[in-house]
């Protein structure tokens, strides 16, 4: 616009020229004649009805100078926002990655997991699926909610005869696969039905395998490469690549990916295997319309009508249809909940915190505004000012806070470590969806906490506000009751949030000291498998058992087929001589081991009565096994154990065995990453049942770590193909076992950690703010003859009491909170009176420590200037 | 330079509206034109122009866009849309008749009424 008046005058004046005035005159004339240039301008803008929007820009940029004035007040104003603000976009950024980022299959709206939902009581190898999904998968045309269904199931396959062979997870899935998922390989093709129907030896590979093993050879296509499961050798021809997106990639455990897909039938056929089988994954698309609760209705009635046996006395057992998505997260769902809900705490805190703030300047800007009325500002425009001014501090945060998301993401992916159960972990980052996210967020709370002042400035009496003078005694009892109240709730909630990150501390510290019944320190794991008859297997795992442990630096070697820190259990059912097996209490259950006997001796397990296994102990021999004290202590409290013998439930017959042994319990890992009270646990001679896996463990003399390289060498000199899936240190299993309580903790710690910074930066806010009303009074006081240590007090006890309310308002909601973390808690109680009392300590000690910095100027004051200045 | 007589409130629009239906032009073109069809007869503040325009802008009655003029200077140049085509011939309809309207008025006698 002020281009095209300018253009005028310039014109206007040429013509003059033209007319033969002189260069100062023709300009002249031209301004003349335009008349008033600024009032046109004005004009033109409300003619084009943009009034509003120079408004806007005014009180932009009236805010920015208001920043600049007053620096210190703006950089609190703003990094608490940051803070707060960065925090939610961060766990969006998770919650976003893991929950709400669409899958990137076909049609994956529509894709659901079954599964059954077995209880662990219900547990044994007798139970038969409720509904068994592979004949969900057989049947799979006959259901009228599914348009189709693929299943995957998990095995163990080692890359050989390669310069570093390499145990891969393979994934056995239907050769419907690619098309189901809408996924097309890279190179090659996927599977036919033929190939799954007859058995072909044929192989996807991933594409990170594909890269890693093969250079990203083309040539690999139709190539016949070696390999070996627990059956031995075979040779796998490769007919496609698959691409690193859009493969099927379910977490199998966590941490590992699939690198190779291999026809379903080609290990085991499920065809012929009605009932007692089932995949580990069968995931249906729905057919347009239906919902989940039908097809779950339908599975239902179909599995009444084919296994009308099955059916009865299931209790407990239930057939679960999830969105595949969801079923994906589901295994962080309760952590990820706790933590969103601290996360959206700490917004509100700092929203409350920076309200106070403005509040507080607020007050001393009364006069300000008070002068703007009086000027004919309408209310409305001074509210609008205002939120302006809020909003732009509020814009500022959310640009701080998504530097400051940026980096946490970062931090949060650096400490997921690998057994962490983030599913999707490579889903999360920053993106438009996030960055939207923020800017509502921040604009959300602009208006949040911009509202509170805005509304009480706007509505000012102009007259009180003029007559009241100098900054003192402004802002009025109202104010303070206002301000009062905020701080009471940022206590409140930041109780909620201390009591979060308090029992997670605890949880973290009663994990750290939990005995595990065996050693940690100098013990070096190796994983390792066999691919031979089980005879075989005794032989190979007894070899590397001798040439290792006759290694110059190795103390002891031993064999266990699931360390205790893998979280797996192996359900042995037996029974006790003497009660036959029809009665009630005929089948019993324990976890099942199978162990070299130095294997009690490399873990120091102590061998409580009895004897180990030895050579008396062989395959033809009679069957002995260890049991566990527990165990012992359960069914036999008084008896000697010498000679007692149980019986096994082996297919196809029961075996007697006799006890050996009774050594020290120990704790398993749990799934749920918290290990519970030691099971009862049975040991087997590994020369007495073979065991196709077996993690070798060796005590060391010196540091374990240094002996990997040694150890995978000597191992590779009895087998050169064999991998070692784990080869790592027994401290570093136990870290890793607790890796997602810690995670959790360090999280909610250091969001607790954010509300109590927050809240004090509140508190002191306050107090600057009351100290600032009271001047007047504290330098009455101070004439009168009070100490700076008697105002202090008095600051502080107003303060305290703040605290309490703030206490006790909070305290019964983190109640409420905490039950909703039992999951996440570990022998201890969401009530836990000490943590309580830690927070409340810990609170009161910040906010007097707030207080007491905020009044120190109080006791500044000098009575004389201060009542002369009235 | 001889008493220019000042233009009737309301009358800029209309003026600007002709003006432009005779072909595109830009802001100061608009005066010149105006200034040329009216014979130099009325007075018109020249800044007044630019507020009629944006609002003529506003109303959808022209539209602008940026060009060079001919002494080869950016300029904005407006052009009649079919909307202001339309109103340009409602409201010269209105003007005649007021005009009319006006001069019989003025021109009636003692006898006739």
């Amino acid at each position: 616009m002020a281009d095209e008046l300018e253009f005028h005058v310039a014109a206007r004046t040429e013509d003059l020229l033209h007319a033969g005035l002189s260069p100062q005159e023709a300009r002249r004339r031209a301004r003349l004649e335009f008349g008033a240039a600024e009032r046109y301008k004005e004009e033109c803008r409300e003619s084009r009805g943009l009034r509003l929007l120079d408004e806007f820009r005014a009180d932009v940029l009236y805010a920015m100078r208001g920043i600049r004035r007053s620096p210190g007040f703006s950089a609190v104003v703003v990094l608490s926002l940051a803070l707060g603000i960065g925090a939610n976009t961060a766990m969006f950024s998770i919650v976003n990655g893991i929950f709400l980022r669409p899958l990137p299959y076909k049609d994956q709206d529509r894709l659901v997991s079954i599964r059954e939902e077995i209880p662990r009581s219900l547990l044994t190898m007798k139970t038969f699926p409720f509904v068994p999904p592979v004949n969900v998968l057989l049947h799979r045309d006959d259901f009228s909610s599914f348009e189709d269904m693929i299943a995957m199931d998990y095995a163990l396959y080692q890359l050989i005869d390669v310069p570093e062979p390499e145990e891969l997870a393979a994934g056995l899935v239907t050769a419907n696969m690619c098309a189901f998922l809408g996924v097309e390989p890279v190179m090659g093709r996927c599977f036919t039905a033929e190939e799954e129907e007859n058995r072909s030896q044929v192989a996807l590979l991933s594409y990170s395998l594909w890269q890693r093993q093969f250079g990203g050879d083309p040539k690999v296509l139709g190539r016949a490469v070696p390999f070996r499961d627990y059956t031995g050798n075979k040779a796998i021809t490769v007919i496609g690549v698959l691409p690193p997106i859009g493969a099927l990639q379910p977490q199998i455990r966590l941490g590992w990916m699939v690198d190779l897909w291999i026809p379903l039938s080609e290990s085991r056929d499920y065809r012929r295997r009605e009932s007692s089988w089932n995949p580990a994954l069968t995931i249906a698309r729905l057919k347009r319309g239906v919902d989940i609760r039908q097809a779950r209705a339908e599975l239902i009635a179909v599995q009444r009508r084919m296994y009308p046996k099955n059916h009865e006395g299931s209790g407990g057992r239930e057939i679960r249809v999830l969105a595949l998505a969801d079923s994906m997260a589901q295994s962080v769902k309760p952590g990820l909940e706790v933590l969103v809900g601290v996360v959206g705490l700490v917004l509100l805190i700092s929203c409350a915190n920076v309200a106070n703030l403005l509040l507080s300047r607020g007050a001393g800007r009364i006069r300000e505004v008070a002068v703007r009325a009086s000027l004919g500002a309408g209310r409305l425009r001074i509210c609008r000012q205002m939120l302006t001014e809020a909003a732009t501090l509020a814009v500022m945060g959310g640009v701080i806070g998504l530097l400051i998301a940026n980096w946490m993401v970062k931090g949060v992916k650096a400490l997921a470590p690998e057994r962490l159960p983030l599913p999707r972990v490579n889903d999360i980052h920053m993106d438009w969806t996030v960055l939207g996210f923020t800017a509502l967020v921040s604009l959300l709370s602009g208006i949040l906490f911009g509202l509170l002042p805005a509304l009480r400035l706007s509505r000012l009496d102009l007259a009180d506000a003029m007559k009241a003078g100098g900054g003192g005694a402004i802002g009025g009892r109202r104010q303070q009751r206002l301000m009062n109240g905020l701080v009471i709730f940022e206590i409140a909630l930041c109780v909620v949030a201390m009591m979060g990150a308090g029992l997670l501390i605890n949880t973290f510290i009663r994990l750290k000291s939990v005995d595990s019944g065996f050693r940690g320190d100098r013990v070096l794991v190796a994983s390792l498998n066999s691919h031979t008859s089980p005879g075989g297997a005794t032989r190979l795992f007894g070899e590397i058992l001798e040439r290792v442990g006759s290694m110059p630096g190795v103390e002891a070697a031993g064999l266990i087929n699931y360390p205790p820190t893998e979280p797996v259990r192996s359900i042995q059912d037996f029974r006790l001589p003497g009660i036959s097996d029809a009665s009630a209490a005929g089948s019993l259950q324990a976890d099942a081991r199978v162990v070299s006997p130095g294997y009690f001796h490399a873990l120091g397990i102590p061998i409580n009565r009895g004897r180990v296994f030895d050579e008396r102990d062989q395959s033809n021999s009679r069957r002995v096994i260890m049991i566990s004290e527990g165990m012992a202590r359960r069914y036999w409290p008084h008896e000697n154990l010498e000679g007692q013998t149980i019986m096994l439930s082996e297919v196809p017959k029961e075996l007697p065995a006799e006890i050996v042994g009774v050594v020290r319990d120990v704790r398993q890992m749990r799934r749920t990453g918290l290990p519970d009270q030691p099971d009862d646990m049975i040991y087997s001679d590994y020369t007495q049942t073979s065991y196709p896996l077996q993690t070798l463990v060796v005590l060391t003399q010196g540091e374990p770590a240094r002996m990997a390289a040694a150890v995978k060498r000597q191992v590779r000199t009895v087998d050169r193909n064999q991998t070692f899936r784990l080869l790592t240190t027994m401290r570093q299993l136990l870290a890793e076992e607790i890796a997602e309580p810690r995670f959790h903790m360090v999280l909610l710690g250091a969001y607790g950690a954010l509300a109590l910074i927050l809240t004090g930066i509140g508190i002191a806010g306050l107090v600057a703010y009351s100290v600032s009303r009271r001047t007047r009074e504290i330098g009455l006081r101070m004439a009168f003859g009070a100490t700076p240590s008697s105002l202090l007090r008095m600051f502080s006890l107003s303060v305290l009491n703040l605290t309490i309310a703030g206490l006790v308002l909070g305290i019964p909601s983190s109640l409420a909170v905490a039950g909703l973390m039992r999951g996440l808690l570990y022998e201890i109680a969401p009530t836990d009176p000490v943590t309580f009392a830690v927070v409340a300590v810990v609170l009161a000690g910040i906010s007097l420590a707030a207080c007491c910095s905020a009044a120190f100027r109080a006791t500044r004051v000098e009575p004389s200037v201060v009542l002369r200045h009235e | 330079m001889p008493e220019r007589a000042s233009i009737l409130p309301g009358t800029l629009d209309l003026l600007i509206l002709k003006a432009l239906s005779l072909g595109p032009q830009h802001g100061y073109g608009v005066l010149l034109r105006i200034e040329q069809i009216t014979g130099r007869e009325l007075l018109i503040e020249q800044g007044a122009l630019y507020p009629a325009l944006y609002r003529l802008e506003h109303q959808g009655a022209v539209t602008a866009e940026w060009g060079v003029s001919d002494n080869n200077r950016r300029a904005k140049f407006y052009r009649l849309t079919t909307a202001g085509r339309r109103r340009l011939k409602d409201e010269t309809i209105t003007w005649e008749r007021f005009v009319s309207a006006m001069a019989a008025a003025l021109q009636a006698k003692p006898e006739e009424v």
